[in-house]
């Protein structure tokens, strides 16, 4: 299990599964999550559910990566705003 | 008339090894004839004079994003909407990329899915490559609503 000094590491270096193998309590620490899907939109998948529905968290996953939208909560999947970041998103890095 | 196997069953396996995960999706409603013919070519090992086949009931297939339990409408699993502030090219976009990710994650988790057309009366074993040629998103897609999933869990005749 990943300490918290190694997740900032792997986010620091952004040498990707920034989240992969942390703790339930770290994947839920919102702080640790959005400096991690800001590197990597789709470490998303490993955030907390609770987090996977934060708007905040998951435009600043979509900001990074659109492809993040297949992580995001069913209660945003009928928010434009969130549904137009990921489109908008996918456009650019196609 | 009954249902036509395209391209082959082959192999489904057993949960005991791993596999053995099956989920049917139907354009329409659930039709045990279908379920009937898949298993009848999947299944020909014997085992002490039987067909060595056996299914749970209920049989739940879980995921990293999904847990889908015997016979569910698609929508309750697959959730999209038709979103008023977007046009409806980006609500097809939206659409075909959570259909086509649900997809994906069911095939990269080992689950063998199995595709039955009703109105054609064919079943075809979903791919990679039916994922992404996309004739099988827009059929999915034209049948949201009324769409059927069916989760199996298949195993040894004994092991039930």
């Amino acid at each position: 299990m990943l300490t918290k000094e190694e997740v900032l590491k792997r986010i620091k270096e952004g040498s990707g599964d920034e989240l992969k193998g942390a703790s339930v309590f770290l994947r839920a620490n919102k702080n640790l999550v959005l400096a991690a899907v800001k590197v990597n939109g789709l470490e998303l998948r490993y955030a907390k559910a609770n987090l996977q529905s934060d708007k905040q968290v998951v435009m600043a996953a979509l900001e990074n990566d659109g492809e993040a939208l297949e992580y995001i909560a069913d209660v945003l999947k009928d928010d434009p705003e969130v549904l137009l970041a990921a489109l908008s998103s996918m456009d650019r890095k196609a | 008339m009954s249902f036509k196997i395209k391209g082959g069953i082959g192999s489904l396996g057993y949960n005991r090894e791993g596999g053995g995960r099956v989920l049917y999706i139907f354009n329409g409603k659930f039709d045990f004839a279908a379920t009937d013919v898949v298993v009848s070519h999947a299944y020909t090992d014997k085992h002490e004079g039987e067909i060595d086949f056996a299914e749970y009931d209920p049989s739940k297939i879980s995921t990293d994003r999904f847990e889908i339990e015997d016979e569910v409408p698609l929508s309750s699993i697959l959730v999209i909407h038709n979103v008023s502030e977007l046009s409806d090219q980006e609500n097809k976009r939206i659409a075909i990329f959570f259909t086509k990710k649900f997809l994906i994650n069911l095939l990269e988790d080992g689950v063998a899915v199995i595709f039955v057309d009703l109105e054609e009366q064919t079943i075809f074993v979903v791919g990679e490559d039916e994922v992404n040629n996309g004739d099988l998103v827009d059929a999915l897609l034209k049948h949201y609503s009324d769409a059927t999933l069916f989760a199996r869990e298949y195993d040894h005749i004994y092991d039930y």
